[in-house]
């Protein structure tokens, strides 16, 4: 996020503000990195980089949120490993001993949503009436669902964007991919985007003016994505899209400008979609 | 990359069992080649993908076999089959196992090679460009507190993954950090 959508964090950081939420950095952190491909490439070297995180905010005293799906899967999962495996920390461990650091177990990773989620009743108001929102929900905020553990509050998304009059539509492809992980976006491009085409196809047909995602990579692709499409000529008119702290910061009225939405790549005009 | 030899193979499923350990999620001995896992597949619409064959492969010993396959690299890590399959197989996680055998084996892609170079250069995957440095000065935001800001950081970074053979690994496929 900080080195792609610097919107998005401008967005989260003074929702934060506004829900009375101190953010502390993590100083010295890394790349979570990244699930999908640095994963694929080697598990350990994943698993030893992303406990080196939970670490250093260990020895801060800080539990973690992340406003990306990618570095939530990463450092979940990690903290789950270590976690429910005291032989996999103990080796974890003997990495990280050699640069100064441990880990004990003792920070909690949670998903910028989940946050939202507590702070519900602060969105609840008419400002967005109306507004046609496509949710793309994701896949790595949810699954695999045994180690994710979300049960039932699977559906986030839909219940917070109507908790500003907003509609969620419902389109076939809900639950399908937005191509860009695994390295997939890296490797085969056109691949990665067939599945954006289809899904903003999808999204287009069942009416949404706009897409809402909680995931900066998602983000990505939907929004480079779909610029690229229309460049190769495979697609007329884009959706906008808007990172979930993004519509957070709608809802509790503040202007476009405060909340980064000019820095991404399709043009969201307020005023021009709904009632926004 | 003929130069490179494998390393020898640990078995994919203790590599897994190591890693997922409670999470009730299953190795492959359980498949029965149902096919779900195919037919949920949505890189599948598209491309000769089929966690079905590469599990079978595996199965059978002939991992060897499933390096070498473009579409061992066309999944996106959705977990739809994970989460789908009546057997509780972990099977994306499977595959991301096959894939790092693969990696260490001398099959790694070239673009997926640079991700790797930018991670052990930067401590992030991708590169802090001057332009998005830029604009977030122009909102008000603080460079990133990260590794690209801080010298300790990075060296702690680049030290893991000189440990865990990472840094070895990538200098094999001529990548040099500097």
């Amino acid at each position: 996020m900080p080195l792609r959508y610097p919107g998005v964090e401008l967005a989260t950081r003074i929702v934060f503000e506004r829900l009375g939420i101190r953010l502390e950095d993590i100083e010295g952190a890394s790349c979570c990195p990244a699930p999908g491909v640095i994963g694929s490439f080697d598990l350990k070297s994943w698993l030893v980089a992303s406990c080196r995180n939970l670490a250093l905010a260990e020895k801060m005293n800080l539990d973690i949120v992340t406003c990306c799906n990618g570095c939530y899967a990463t450092l979940q999962e990690a903290n789950h490993i270590v976690k429910s495996n005291v032989r996999m920390l103990e080796k974890v461990n003997g990495y990280l001993n050699r640069i100064g650091l441990s880990y004990n177990g003792g920070v909690d990773v949670y998903h910028v949503v989940e946050v939202l989620e507590d702070y519900s009743d602060m969105f609840i108001s008419d400002r967005l009436d109306g507004l046609k929102i496509a949710p793309h929900y994701g896949c790595h905020y949810l699954r695999p669902s045994k180690i994710r553990g979300h049960g039932k509050k699977a559906w986030f998304l839909h219940r917070f964007i109507s908790l500003s009059k907003a509609k969620p539509v419902e389109y076939d492809e809900l639950w399908m991919c937005c191509g860009a992980g695994g390295g997939v976006r890296s490797a085969y491009k056109d691949l990665s985007l067939k599945y954006t085409l289809r899904k903003v196809e999808s999204m287009k047909k069942a009416g949404a003016e706009l897409i809402v995602t909680p995931c900066v990579f998602c983000h990505l692709q939907f929004d480079i994505g779909q610029y690229e499409l229309m460049e190769a000529g495979l697609l007329g008119d884009p959706l906008p899209v808007l990172h979930v702290t993004q519509l957070a910061g709608l809802m509790l009225g503040f202007g476009t400008e405060k909340i980064g939405v000019g820095l991404n790549k399709i043009v969201f005009e307020a005023g021009k979609i709904g009632n926004t | 990359m003929e130069t490179l030899k494998p390393k020898p193979s640990r078995r994919v499923s203790s590599i897994l069992l190591e890693l997922l350990g409670e999470t009730g999620y299953k190795g492959y001995s359980v498949c029965d080649q149902c096919g779900l896992c195919l037919s949920v597949c949505p890189s599948g619409f598209w491309t000769a993908l089929s966690m079905l064959r590469i599990l079978r492969l595996a199965r059978l010993g002939s991992e060897e076999r499933v390096y070498g396959l473009d579409e061992l690299w066309m999944c996106t890590t959705c977990y739809t089959c994970q989460d789908s399959c009546p057997h509780g197989i972990a099977t994306t996680d499977h595959l991301r196992i096959l894939r790092n055998l693969a990696f260490s084996s001398g099959y790694a892609l070239k673009n997926h090679i640079k991700v790797a170079y930018n991670l052990l250069k930067y401590g992030h995957a991708i590169p802090p460009k001057d332009e998005i440095l830029k604009i977030r000065e122009e909102i008000g935001l603080d460079p990133p507190p990260t590794t690209i800001k801080h010298d300790w950081a990075l060296k702690q970074v680049r030290r893991l993954f000189e440990m865990t053979g990472f840094g070895k690994l990538l200098e094999r496929y001529g990548v040099d950090h500097g």
